[in-house]
This record gives C-alpha cells, structure tokens and sequence, in this order.
C-alpha cells in the first residue's frame, strides 16, 4: 500500500461490468427459461419436469457426458508427450509451433469441422483411419476436439512441467527406480494437478461444444448444445428447451468451480522451481524425439487447414480461382445468398465492435480482480464460456425486441454476443500479468521518486500493455470466428463469414462446397493473421486459455 | 543536524501494532543496523520511514523536516527491496536510471552517473542485459545501483542480502559499504542476521516485539548486551540464570559492583586448564572442574564445550581455545578471570 495515493473509483471497475453482465447475460439467459416455462395458460412446469426425465433427453446428456469424456481423454494422450518435449527441450521451431497451437484453438469451428471433414473423408489424406463401415461422424468429432483443445494441455502441463524440481526425480532414480518407474510413481503423480486442470478445462469446451457436432455429427449424435438449438429453431419446443439450459447451466456451474479448485491446487504448489534455460537436444535419440514432435505438431495444426486452402483452389482437378470468383455469383437467386466482401466487411465489424467491448470489460474485470486473491470470483466471470451459446443467443433474440432496449435489427446485438463469449478469454490473458505487478515494483517506483501517475505509465502500462495487445488480438480473432451465439442473433440479411460458410456447406452442389472451401480459407487466413501477429506481444505469464 | 529522527513512532495494521513507540536519531552520513527476529516489526519501521506505511502515531524526520504530509515519492529516501522488486520489462542500466528518470535528470547527466554506479557495483558490462538473465547476487547489486543512483538522502536496506549465499553476501557487503562510503548516505539497514549487522559498522539497534530495547556502538551492544534476551539473540554464549551460579563465583565476579538476574561468562575470556582441580577460588580466579563434552573448530577458534561438575550449572559452559584444545572425554577445568562475568539488567 502506497500512502498519499489517491483511492482510484474501484466501484466503478466493479459496477460497469456487473451491470454489463446482468443486463447482457443474467437477463436474457433467465428471460428465456422464465418465458420456456410459462405457456400460454400460466406455468408449464410440468411439460419442464417431464422434458428432463424424458429417455430421448437422457440420451443426449449421456450422449454429451461421454463424448467429451473420450475427447478429454484423447486429447491428453495426444498432448501429453509434445508436453514432455516442450517441458524439456529448447529448439529451432519450438515457437512455430506454440503459435500454431494457439491459431488451431482460436480457429472457427466451421472452418475446422470443415477441414477435419475434408482430411478424414475417404479420398482424403486420413481417410484411411476410419474404415468405411466406421461411424465417420463420431471419429470426425473427437479429431476436431483434439484438434481445438490439445493447445490448453500443451500450454498448461509443459508449462508446470518445467517447473517441477527435478530433484525429486532423481531421487527416486538414486533409490532404484527405472525411468518407467520413475515416470509412473513419481512424474506423473507430481504432474497430476496440472493434468486435472488442463482436462477440465478440455472437458468443459467439449461438454459444451457446437459447432463441431453440428456440422460433423449424425442426428442422434447431439450434445445438450445441439439439442437446444433443434428444439427452438426446429420443434419450437421452448420447455425442453429451457430444461437442456438448465440441465447444462448447472453442470457448467459444478465444472468450473471444480476447475477453479484445481487451478488453486496448481497456484499454491510449493515444490516449484523455475528452471533457467532449458537444453538443446544432442544425443541423437533426443534429436529424433524432437524431430517427430515438430513435424507431427506442424501437420496436426497446420495439415487440415492447409488442406481446406488446397480445396478452395481446386474445380474438379484443376487448380484455378474459380470457387473464389463464384462467391460473387447467386446461382439460384437465393435470398440466403450474401456476397463474401460483406460478410468479410461484416465480420470484421462486428469483431472490432466486440474486441472494443470485451477488452474494456474484460479490462476492468480484470483490474479489479488483480487486487485480491483467489479464483472462485475468477470463476463466476467464466460462465458465459459454459451457459450455451445457443440459449444465450435466442435469450437476446426474445429479450432485446421491445423498448427500453430495443436492439433487434441494430448492429449492436451481434457484437455484444461476441464480447460475451470473448470476455473470459481477456479476463484470463490479462489477470495473471496485472497480478505479476507486484506491489513491491509499484513500491520500489515509489522510493525512487515516481509520482502515482508516474508508476502508472513508467511501470503498470509497460508491463500490462503487452498482455492487453494479447487480448485486443484474441478477442479479435474468437468473435471472427463465432458461431452458436451469432447464429441466432446475426441479421438475415447480413450474415458473418462463419454463418456464410454454414450455409455454402449446408447446400449441396459442388459449387457450393468449393465456396465453402473459398469463404473458409478466407477466414484461415484473417484468424492466423490475427494471432500471429498478437503472438509477437505473448509474456510468459499470460494465459491464452 | 541528524539525517533520520524518528520520534514516538508507532505502526499498527488494524489492531496488530507492529512498530511500538520507537524514538531514535542518526546524524548524517551514519549507519544503523536494525536487528531483530522476524516480525519484531523491524521491516514496517522501514517502511514508515519510506512513507509507504503510514505512522499510527509519533513522527518521521528526514533531513530537519516532518514528514507526516511527504508522500513517499518526496521522501527522497532508497529502499532496497528483499526481493529485489526490479522492473522486468526495463534492462539492467534502464532499472539504475529509473529514479534519475523520474527526477529529470538531464540525460547526458543521468547516463553518466549509471555508468558510474554500474561501475561501482562491478556491473559495467551487463549495463544492457535483461534482468531476467541476471544471477542472484547481480540483480541484487543493480538493486543497489538502482537504490543509490538518485543520490537519497536515506537509503533504507530490508533484508538486502538474504537470499543469497554466504561467500556472496560478504562480497555485496563490502561492495555495499564501500559505495555507501562513497556517497555519504545515510543508511538503515534491517535484518535478522547478526553478522550482517555487525559487518555494515556503525550503530546496531535491537527490536523485539515492535519495540526498539537497545541502540548503541558495536562493541558496547556486544559487551553489554541490554538483558538475557539481547545476549542470547546477539548469538551469544553462556547467558545463565544467576541463581544457578555457585554464591561465590558470583562474589568473585560482584567484584564491588552489582549482577542482574542473569550473567554471561565470557567465552573469549574463560580460559581451560588441564589437570582437575577443586572448584576454590584461588587468587584471581574461580576455577570450575568438568569434563569436555564437544568441540567446535570455526574459523582458527575452537569452541570447547564443558560439563561442569557443580549440580546447579546444568548447562555446557563454553570456552573459546585458539590452540591445542583438548579433546572430548578429557577432563578439565574452566579458569573464570574476575573480567570474564557480565551481569545483565
């Protein structure tokens, strides 16, 4: 504490945004399951009640509890060794492929339901790993969750990984143990939390998934979140609705404080020492570990993406620009036809429009947050990551129609839909850094004569800004690429590339597909373009995820 | 005129009060050496000095004037951190010039005078490293650098050597000394390491509990420590209670003069003779029969430890031997000179 300092307005930091969230999110989330469940003849609580034990409904929890389950668990297996190099090893290409892994995480679902549909179809390149007979659908689904998700296992468990004493290690080696015993009694009881968090963290992207299983899954394969968008857009079943919002709000709820446990667990850990630099590889058998991860990594990032780019320049078998100069042309007049500058034009409006929102509030959340310890608080800003995108879309849709607030058919409800969902992802690039601003460097600036403004822009700003760039380019790049929640709330009209690109694959034709292709690879390039160059501004502390 | 006067000064953290009615002076160009346990309130004393705590009660003087209204910015003082509390995202001589940066120095001035304090604490060619790359004892020496290049009239030390190893910390402390030589600082330095306290030279303050109980030279601390809690944390040996003491050893060392509740005998001063004797007084001293039970060989003296033979003197009596100690088992006796008794208040 610095005295003589004037008190900032804290209130203010807490209030914006807490007003933000409940008129944005509380609001419309509750209107929805209140409207859900008054029918025209007063409460129907029974048509909830009988909606929540129904078989059909059980199916689609169950179904949505073990998919993730699978995809947690594939994710790890697949993460868990390029951890081990990252944790170990310093080489050529190492941030290449961090920063691949974070362009994969941020990557539109469509775009990477539709690449993973193209890498795994039987005339493509993986095409072999699911024998024809298999259930395509349900293989293409975990492949794009590992895709999304082994960023988080990679970041978080290399990172705590590498800070593990290794003393423990080779005591236990000293004691007899041999390097597999030593893994299993030692490492990886020690990597435990660590392992915990990143999964529930995976766990609750894929619980909560959408877009994926949309486009790739079969019917009957639908998660609570899919399941949702059917009842309202296609049953205008608004009570069944309102009961899968209920049934996932409360499991989300029961995850992310589980989550946040855990992540305490991983803070307050003592055995911790940061190791100086980490080693090359030089016997010949490390060389060839860090080869396979580096080439593995590269094409299990950048392989499907690349193989979309491929197909928006190929007709039949010849390369050519064509699906991009048939983006221009309605072949059959549709009325959902939209030409790609506008949605380009739109996108990257409705993104500014959002990015400007979330790093603002996301900001102030942020900052005040920094001020005290612990994570549960942390946690509660977390929830719009969980309550389904879809159910917080049709809330504004039904809540913001009539005056005082009357947003329909204003551009604003597309880009508030946006920061809502991009919100957590600033709060969490920007905490751990504003935190790292230790008291004592504010103190010591103090001592050698900076006024209270002075600490400001000579030591916060400079240390803050950077993250705050990460976060400007995240929040960018995630309302790029929203789906579940602009799906309903973006005009008709005027759709976002992503909405665009759904549509191209939900009409058959090849054209269509080909400007799918087209429109996707456009959105590739923007994503990548976003967090490569928000990557250059990455500090140690920051998280993306 | 004194640099540093604090008076009455008082701290409190709510109900917790961790600095209590602490009253002393340091003229210009003086060093104090705070010593005391952790949370004998010795760090929030520093702090208030620096204004980055305020006083609950009584008043800090820096250079004549009160500084109840200064803000810390104003204080003119350097603060050297415990954990350095370098800035990460400026570079070695980029953290040295902060402080000159935020007083305007005009910077051919100011790239001077980092130059000459990077030079002084042997860090010249690392002037463009990041901190980051630094080892312990580098950051440390640009805290240093960083605390003095202002020129403060105070610099206050807390813990500044603690988390580094023995051989360094008695390197940067005489780095420390000389520089502070140097620029004639004032200098307050905190710690709970005696030998730290006593290698910076000048005064030494002892706190216990929020409460400044002794200040004073070096060697009057050390030969007159304020009471048996004072000599035991002074590190030093064979404080014991004065009624376990036989009546006439405590005549033989009264010596006209009266003992407090505990006396200390002089390990420097006992001296060990090897045949056994009876426990009688010949003409100068008062001879104690025993047995050695340990020695200790620290730095060319031996620590011989002695179990006594009188019933009420249960603990080992320790006698510091520079040559030709005798081993453990021999038997002995301890030579008690009159000068070797101190009472304690």
């Amino acid at each position: 504490m610095i005295v003589h300092r004037k008190q900032w307005p804290r209130a203010a930091l807490w209030l914006i945004p807490a007003v933000f969230f409940s008129v944005f999110f509380v609001y419309p989330t509750a209107h929805l399951i209140v409207v859900a469940l008054q029918g025209e003849s007063g409460w129907q609580l029974g048509a909830f009640w009988a909606a929540l034990t129904d078989a059909g409904m059980l199916s689609v929890a169950w179904f949505t509890i073990w998919q993730a389950a699978v995809s947690t668990l594939l994710t790890l297996l697949v993460a868990l060794p390029g951890a081990w190099v990252l944790a170990k090893y310093q080489f050529r290409g190492r941030g290449l492929v961090e920063a691949l892994s974070v362009v994969a995480f941020v990557m539109p679902s469509v775009v990477v339901a539709t690449a993973v549909s193209v890498t795994l179809a039987p005339d493509g390149p993986l095409g072999w790993l699911l024998p024809e007979d298999a259930n395509r659908g349900l293989g293409a689904i975990f492949f794009a969750h590992i895709y999304f998700n082994v960023a988080v296992v990679l970041r978080v468990v290399s990172t705590y990984w590498r800070q593990l004493d290794p003393q423990q290690e080779q005591a236990a080696a000293t004691l007899g143990a041999n390097p597999l015993q030593v893994f299993t009694s030692v490492t990886l009881r020690r990597l435990w939390p660590a392992i915990l968090a990143s999964g529930a963290i995976v766990y609750l992207f894929t619980f909560t998934s959408f877009g994926i299983i949309l486009l790739l899954g079969k019917y009957s394969q639908a998660t609570i979140e899919v399941e949702i968008q059917r009842q309202v857009l296609f049953l205008f079943d608004l009570p069944v609705a309102a009961a899968l919002s209920v049934v996932q709000i409360v499991f989300v709820v029961l995850l992310l404080w589980w989550q946040a446990r855990l992540s305490d667990r991983l803070t307050s850990q003592q055995d911790l020492a940061v190791t100086d630099s980490l080693p090359r590889p030089t016997t010949g058998r490390s060389r060839i570990v860090v080869a396979a991860f580096l080439l593995g990594a590269t094409a299990l990032f950048a392989g499907p993406v690349l193989l979309v780019i491929q197909r928006a320049f190929t007709t039949g078998s010849n390369y050519g620009l064509q699906n991009f100069a048939a983006l221009n042309e309605s072949r059959r007049g549709s009325t959902l036809f939209v030409s790609p500058v506008i949605a380009v034009g739109n996108s990257l409006m409705f993104a500014l429009m959002a990015t400007i929102l979330a790093v603002l509030i996301g900001g102030m959340v942020a900052w005040s947050l920094s001020t005290r310890p612990g994570s549960a608080r942390e946690s509660l800003w977390l929830l719009p990551l969980g309550v389904s995108a879809v159910t917080l879309g049709f809330g504004m849709l039904i809540s913001f129609d009539s005056a005082p607030l009357n947003l329909r058919g204003t551009p604003f409800l597309v880009p508030i839909a946006q920061a809502l969902v991009a919100i957590p992802f600033v709060i969490r690039a920007l905490l751990p850094v504003l935190r790292s601003i230790r008291g004592e460097l504010r103190e010591a600036a103090a001592t050698l004569g900076a006024t209270p403004w002075q600490i400001v822009r000579f030591v916060d700003w400079p240390i803050a800004s950077r993250a705050l760039w990460v976060a400007v380019g995240f929040s960018f790049a995630i309302s790029l690429g929203e789906f579940g929640a602009t799906l309903f709330v973006a005009p008709t009209n005027n759709p976002t590339v992503p909405i665009a690109i759904y549509r191209f694959l939900g009409t058959p034709g090849e054209t269509n597909q080909g400007q799918a292709m087209a429109l996707a690879s456009i959105l590739i390039v923007m994503t990548a373009a976003v967090v490569l160059v928000t990557n250059r501004f990455r500090t140690p502390g920051g998280r993306y995820v | 005129m004194s640099e540093v006067r604090l008076s009455g000064l008082s701290v409190a953290y709510g109900s917790k009060t961790a600095v209590a009615d602490v009253s002393l002076q340091l003229a210009t160009g003086t060093a104090l050496a705070l010593l005391g346990p952790s949370g004998s309130g010795k760090s929030s004393l520093l702090r208030a000095v620096a204004g980055l705590v305020p006083a609950s009660a009584g008043s800090v003087w820096l250079g004549g004037k009160d500084q109840a209204d200064v803000p810390t910015h104003r204080r003119h003082v350097g603060l050297m951190f415990q954990g350095h509390a370098l800035f990460p995202h400026l570079n070695v001589a980029e953290n040295v010039a902060f402080g000159l940066r935020m007083g305007k120095t005009p910077r051919p001035e100011r790239t001077r005078l980092v130059d000459r304090m990077l030079a002084l604490v042997g860090l010249a060619d690392r002037a463009g490293a990041a901190v980051s790359d630094l080892s312990g004892g580098e950051q440390q020496r640009v805290a240093l650098a960083r605390t003095l290049a202002p020129r403060p009239q105070v610099v206050l030390l807390d813990e500044p050597l603690g988390s580094l190893d023995r051989a360094l910390r008695v390197e940067l402390l005489s780095t420390m000394k000389r520089a502070f030589q140097e620029t004639g600082a004032t200098v307050i330095l905190v710690t709970h390491d005696q030998s730290e306290a006593f290698a910076l030279g000048g005064q030494i303050g002892i706190m216990r509990a929020g409460e400044l109980v002794q200040m004073g030279g070096q060697a009057d601390i050390w030969a007159q420590p304020g009471d048996a809690w004072v000599a035991q944390f002074l590190g030093q040996h064979n404080v014991l209670a004065r009624q376990s003491l036989p009546a006439g050893l405590l005549d033989h060392g009264r010596a006209g003069h009266e003992l407090g509740d505990y006396v200390v005998l002089r390990p420097e001063k006992l001296r060990l003779e090897r045949m056994e004797s009876e426990a009688v007084r010949s003409d100068q001293d008062w001879r104690l029969p025993g047995r050695v039970i340990a020695t200790e060989f620290r730095a060319g003296v031996t620590s011989v430890h002695v179990a006594v033979q009188d019933a009420q003197i249960s603990t080992p009596i320790a006698v510091f031997v520079l040559v030709d100690p005798p081993g453990a088992g021999e038997r002995v006796s301890v030579v008690v000179p009159t000068n070797a008794i101190v009472g304690l208040g």
